[in-house]
């Protein structure tokens, strides 16, 4: 059974490090500007601190349009705009691309959601005391909503992992364009299998983090 | 110390105008423990939100210590306001800070270097006889306790005055007229004037030292309590204060309206 999995480890390994690269980059420039999208989502909302609804009507119009996409259809569509960054469509880097650019108005929403659970008490009380927008913003916002931020970011981390498999189409590689070949084309159960326990494995893991952070940074209860 | 001048407040609902506050002036004294009491939707704590602007008056003026506070430029007011304290009914403490990090905020505010921040912070916990609780988070905190957290807080930067929205109706009865003594001594100790919101009248007027009594949105009379009363009470409200606070009738006539 193992001499049909010994052989392929070498390039297992890379289909691997090929993933973790295209999720942390992904996850990364996703949170970045997921945030800054999010948090600019929240306070142009009506009512909120800095409300402005054309502001908040377009972000929401392009949070939406984007995020209507199913994502492998996201991928070919947008693929001169890949080639106009990375200068090619294919490959590891090229298949970032359309991932931060699905990745960034999901993390949005989950920014805008994880902001809307702070209490608007605790924000009166920050702007009593004379706290400027930027202020709030750091020192209450995020302070207040950071367990829901963390929990965010792992749901993201694996949703993308997941994701990341379908980049195989446009020459992504990774460990689900690893799967497809072996496992599909070539019929080797055997080498499926144990990729997909370790897919399960990191899964596991991711969550479980997550999970620990999450705990570590909640004081509500 | 505070001169509001024919403030007036509309709120648009979808049908008609409400008028929360009404054509209301006030004078309130440096040193004051001033009362503002009503039943629940007299206007009073949408005219303790217009002390530091949480809320924008439609009409009137605003005036704290000379200076009229709808002539300050955004930056002059949010400095304006790390003079004027405030604490709330539902204390608004942020839940992932310790209640010594809570009472550091304010400070963190306005620029101050991280070691005075905390000795500022001790200094006004030990005030209000927390210096056993300051590694605490809120959730392990006391209602009455979590309250003085946030007057710790809310003194922390010496203001002038401290504005406080019904900050005995979220605690238990028995840990309501701490709360109170504890406001006490900060206007005693560091000569902070206080205006008190609170539709618990009985307990409020025995601190104050004047009381305006609002009914829909305007203030229908006002006592100073450091004198005998003479005049007539006119008002239920003043009324149920002044005549036999316990009496049985009263008791239902105030359920009645309330």
């Amino acid at each position: 059974m193992l001499d049909k999995v010994i052989p392929v480890i070498p390039e297992l390994k890379v289909a691997i490090l090929q993933t973790f690269y295209m999720v942390s980059v992904t996850v990364i420039l996703g949170v970045i500007f997921g945030t800054l999208v999010g948090t600019l989502l929240y306070l142009t909302r009506t009512g909120s601190i800095s409300a402005n609804k054309p502001m908040n009507t377009i972000l929401n119009a392009i949070v939406n349009f984007i995020r209507s996409f199913p994502f492998l259809i996201l991928a070919i569509a947008i693929v001169p705009l890949t080639r106009l960054i990375v200068g090619t469509s294919i490959g590891t880097t090229a298949a970032i691309v359309p991932l931060t650019i699905s990745c960034i108005p999901y993390f949005a929403r989950f920014v805008e959601s994880a902001l809307l659970e702070v209490n608007r008490g605790v924000i009166e009380a920050a702007q009593a005391m004379g706290a400027t927008k930027f202020q709030i913003v750091h020192k209450v916002l995020f302070s207040e909503a950071r367990s829901g931020l963390a929990n965010a970011i792992t749901i993201i981390t694996i949703s993308y992992f997941s994701y990341s498999t379908i980049v195989g189409i446009v020459g992504g590689g990774g460990i689900g364009d690893f799967a497809i070949r072996y496992g599909f084309y070539r019929f080797e159960t055997t080498v499926l299998i144990v990729t997909i326990a370790i897919i399960i494995l990191i899964v596991q893991l991711i969550q479980f983090t997550g999970n620990y952070i999450v705990k570590k940074l909640d004081k509500r209860f | 110390m505070i001169k509001i001048s024919n403030l007036k407040k509309v709120y648009q609902t979808s049908d008609v105008p409400f008028i929360a506050v009404n054509d209301v002036s006030l004078d309130i004294q440096a040193k004051d423990i001033y009362g503002i009491i009503g039943f629940s939707g007299a206007g009073k704590s949408t005219l303790l939100r217009m002390m530091n602007l949480l809320e924008y008056p439609d009409e009137g003026t605003i005036e704290i210590s000379g200076q009229p506070l709808l002539k300050l430029s955004n930056k002059e007011l949010l400095n304006k306001r790390k003079s004027i304290g405030m604490i709330f009914q539902h204390f608004n403490l942020l839940t992932n800070r310790t209640a010594v990090e809570n009472v550091e905020l304010p400070l963190e505010f306005a620029g101050v270097n991280k070691k005075e921040r905390r000795e500022r912070a001790l200094k006004a916990l030990e005030i209000v006889d927390l210096s056993d609780k300051i590694n605490n988070f809120p959730a392990k905190l006391s209602g009455g306790q979590k309250q003085r957290v946030a007057i710790a807080r809310a003194i922390v930067t010496h203001p002038e005055i401290l504005l406080c929205d019904e900050p005995t109706s979220a605690v238990d009865p028995q840990t309501k007229e701490s709360i109170l003594q504890y406001l006490q001594k900060v206007n005693e100790q560091m000569g902070i004037t206080i205006v008190i919101v609170s539709h618990e009248m009985q307990l409020i007027s025995k601190i104050c030292n004047r009381v305006a009594v609002m009914e829909n949105g305007s203030v229908v009379e006002e006592f100073d309590l450091t004198k005998p009363i003479e005049q007539e009470p006119k008002s239920l409200i003043s009324k149920i204060l002044f005549n036999e606070l316990t009496s049985e009738t009263q008791q239902k006539e105030l359920r009645h309206v309330g």
